[in-house]
């Protein structure tokens, strides 16, 4: 069963003390900014077999997602809030948006 | 608030008459804390709340919902072709998929929604994939119960309780307010109430209402009026809390009911992360560990500060040691196993995390019986010498931990007398002192030469043989009171390296003629002297193996003696099997008094909570992993980069957070080796503390390439 207890720091903790998902929703300890120092490595010096590895590509838009997620998906729920308007009209009018 | 129509259709309205009526409007709120806030101020007005139930009261750790369907359809598939049937898993799918957008369409015709209901367009399915095997309608219910069960077990590992909302809930019943949680899915009232059981919910919900049960749903607005009848709440008095800005917004809007609509952009940038995740691993398998690691993180009220041990036992050791149990389960299945032993001591957390990953893996439970399995090289080594004597092999494997150095260290490991061999050394001129191994000042060659004559003597082979026979009788009645003789083949998990603890166990047993097949499956093999894999004895490490060529997975050696320690149980290690008057045996541990014991006690204290991590990822491992992929093959790439991430290129408060205080070597003897010609410039970081440390932190570059070059040239 799980805990209900809020998510919050107390005070008697020791600093060190972390959440095991960071608040960018990366691994505490084995963050995006790893991956990419250890795909530059692995372009740059023999490190072992990885199948394709990451990706550059995966690596940029993983990284912009953990790092500066929050404002983007802040941004587009407020633009969907204020031009969203027409979709929420037409679910109105239309009876049977299924599921 | 605004003005507006009410369409026909609704059950207090004729067809022909439309109604002015209050649309509320709905509001809309970006945080939970928000909604709460404003939600305590609206609810004292009101005497009945509801609740969505799924992104509202529950978050699920993965993007995609429909994801749990494909462990289920592998299920059905999995009993299907155990009874002949060839239907493969996508088959499977596409059925349950075909069945359940039928009966959407068909409820389509009567009500104002299309609902679908589980167990209805399920049962339909298992019975035109069964039917033709001869399931009869009572076989069909059972195999139900049980897809049913596995998919309620997966959804229950996949829901997690957002926080904030479940205690405004909570306080909210408290002050005595009537809850309602109602819920637009194919899932009936019944299975939804499991689920919020299992979250800690049930008990202070009053009445959980699916549309799966009326087909009345939420998004035709057809369930506010059905609930609003059946339990006589006015609409005034009724407060609606979901995150659907049409289902959860204006739907209740349309019948008076004020509702608040969280939006909450933190929740759609987690799942936009999971979601890219799981798209880039169906391209690219390095990604696949990474998606199935984000699956697995804790949530909301779970992810609580822990200490750097926690974590890193959660997001390194625990993934690792999971996949590794898992490509046990694997390899048993393959191999039609019939028993698996897990040795002790390491054993002990192997079988802790088989029995948490286990029933999500394989729910059609087709694995071996297991049993945890008390050995050690200590015990097992005077043992297995009771049939073909001291070897010179096994006695080689003493001088290999640098501890060791002349036959006195010999005696210790095999449990021979030295006062009884004094007299057969000294017909080869040596003495319980003389040195054999090079790494210590004394050595001489002709040691090593009588040494090895003296290993070829059959009156000291006699010797050995006769002080060895009852350790030898007390481990084979240990061994057939735990069944190693039942089956055919078995398997042994164990931590590794060298395979010795299963090089003694296949000694001490070869002599008998049901003696089964040994299967070692190791978490890593480091190979150091060759294992004799005839006669049914083979070993293999299922993380790193020396036989295969793999740099990356060799990183594993940097730290052998965390792998050990994070896995090993808090008791004991085993000292010796004693054979009773009675024939019988007794398990004989040793003393925890002394410094070694205390040292050991302190070591299990110490690694408390990094062996508590790693259970707990176990927990969350099987649900996630039967979601991202089949199998453990494609979390390779994965694996090699925790490897090397971690040890060959750690950081040095994670060498400081996770570095043992204590391991005891039972083979290591107490014998200094003679120092090296020059001090080395270039350390392992896992074996150096302090300033060495920190120079070893600036190498670890070049310590890798001198570590692959020893790979290659065989060095290690």
């Amino acid at each position: 069963m799980t805990e209900q207890a809020e998510p919050t720091r107390s005070d008697s903790l020791p600093p060190d003390y972390k959440p095991v998902t960071t608040a960018s929703y990366d691994l505490c300890g084995n963050t995006i900014g790893r991956q990419f120092c250890h795909w530059v490595r692995m372009k740059t010096r023999i490190m072992g077999k990885y199948d394709t590895g990451p990706g550059a590509v995966c690596l940029a838009k993983l990284g912009v997602l953990h790092c500066i997620g929050a404002p983007l998906f802040r941004l587009r729920i407020w633009l969907r809030s204020q031009y969203g308007l027409k979709a929420r009209l037409r679910a109105l009018i239309n009876k049977r948006p299924g599921r | 608030m605004v003005i507006g129509f009410a369409p026909s259709g609704w059950p207090t309205a004729s067809p022909d008459w439309v109604a002015l009526v209050v649309i509320m409007k709905p509001q809309t709120f970006y945080s939970q804390k928000a909604l709460v806030d404003a939600g305590e101020k609206l609810a004292a007005d009101a005497s009945v709340v509801s609740f969505d139930m799924f992104d509202t009261l529950l978050v699920r750790r993965t993007h995609n919902p429909d994801l749990i369907k494909i462990p289920v359809a592998r299920f059905i598939s999995v009993e299907a072709r155990a009874r002949g049937l060839d239907w493969d898993w996508r088959q499977v799918q596409t059925l349950r998929d075909s069945n359940e957008s039928e009966m959407r369409a068909d409820t389509g015709r009567r009500f104002e929604d299309q609902e679908a209901c589980y167990p209805v367009f399920m049962k339909e399915t298992l019975s035109e994939i069964f039917g033709p095997a001869g399931f009869g309608n009572e076989d069909i219910d059972n195999l139900l119960q049980r897809v049913t069960d596995y998919e309620m077990a997966l959804e229950n590992a996949m829901l997690v309780p957002r926080a904030t909302i479940v205690n405004w809930l909570k306080s909210l019943r408290a002050a005595g307010k009537k809850i309602l949680v109602i819920s637009d899915i194919y899932l009936p009232a019944g299975n939804l109430r499991g689920l919020l059981a299992h979250a800690g919910i049930l008990d202070h919900v009053e009445t959980v209402i699916s549309s799966a049960d009326s087909f009345l749903a939420k998004a035709s607005g057809m369930a506010y009026h059905s609930i609003a009848a059946e339990f006589e709440i006015k609409a005034g008095d009724w407060l609606h809390v979901g995150d659907n800005p049409v289902s959860d917004g204006f739907r209740p809007g349309e019948v008076g009911i004020r509702s608040l609509v969280l939006q909450d952009p933190e929740e759609f940038r987690r799942r936009a992360i999971a979601a890219r995740q799981y798209f880039y691993s169906n391209r690219r398998s390095f990604w696949k560990g990474r998606a199935l690691q984000q699956m697995m993180a804790p949530l909301e009220a779970e992810n609580l500060p822990r200490s750097p041990m926690y974590v890193e036992g959660y997001n390194f050791l625990g993934p690792l040691i999971c996949m590794y149990v898992h490509r046990v389960a694997e390899l048993c299945r393959e191999r039609k196993i019939g028993k698996l032993f897990f040795l002790s001591r390491e054993g002990w957390m192997f079988k802790q995390v088989w029995e948490k990953i286990t029933p999500l893996l394989y729910p059609d439970r087709n694995l071996p019986q297991i049993e945890y399995l008390y050995v050690s090289r200590q015990a097992l080594a005077g043992a297995s010498c009771a049939w073909e004597g001291l070897t010179q092999e096994k006695a080689d494997i003493v001088f290999l931990p640098q501890g060791n150095c002349c036959f006195r260290d010999v005696c210790r490991v095999f449990r021979l007398d030295p006062g009884s061999m004094e007299s057969h050394l000294q017909r080869y001129e040596l003495t319980l002192d003389s040195i054999l191994t090079p790494a210590h000042l004394g050595f001489s060659v002709d040691n090593r030469r009588n040494f090895e004559r003296l290993i070829r003597d059959q009156r000291f082979q006699q010797e050995v043989r006769s002080q060895s026979e009852n350790a030898s009788r007390g481990l084979i009645a240990y061994l057939e009171s735990v069944g190693l003789f039942d089956y055919p083949e078995v398997a042994l998990a164990d931590v590794g390296w060298l395979g010795t603890i299963q090089r003694f166990l296949h000694s001490a047993i070869k002599h008998r003629p049901d003696k089964p097949v040994l299967n070692g499956m190791l978490l890593g093999a480091s190979r150091g002297i060759p294992f004799p894999t005839d006669n049914g004895n083979f070993i293999e490490g299922l993380l790193f193996d020396r036989d295969r060529f793999d740099f990356a997975s060799s990183a594993i050696l940097y730290a052998r003696d965390l792998f050990e320690e994070a896995c090993r149980a808090p008791y004991p290690t085993l000292n010796a099997y004693v054979l009773k008057d009675d024939g019988n045996f007794e398990l004989q541990f040793r003393q925890m008094d002394d410094a070694i014991g205390q040292g050991e006690q302190r070591q299990d204290r110490y690694y408390a909570d990094l062996q508590q991590a790693v259970l707990d990822a176990a927990g969350r491992y099987a649900a996630a992993s039967v979601l991202v992929t089949e199998g453990t093959a494609a979390y390779r790439p994965w694996i090699n980069y925790l490897m090397v991430s971690k040890l060959a290129f750690p950081r040095r408060r994670e060498i400081n957070a996770i570095q043992h205080i204590h391991h005891l070597d039972d083979f290591h003897g107490s014998n200094k080796p003679r120092r090296a010609r020059r001090p080395k410039l270039i350390h392992n970081p896992w074996e150096v503390s302090g300033w060495k440390q920190r120079f070893a932190m600036l190498t670890r570059g070049s310590l890798f390439r001198k570590h692959l070059k020893a790979m290659i040239n065989g060095d290690k």
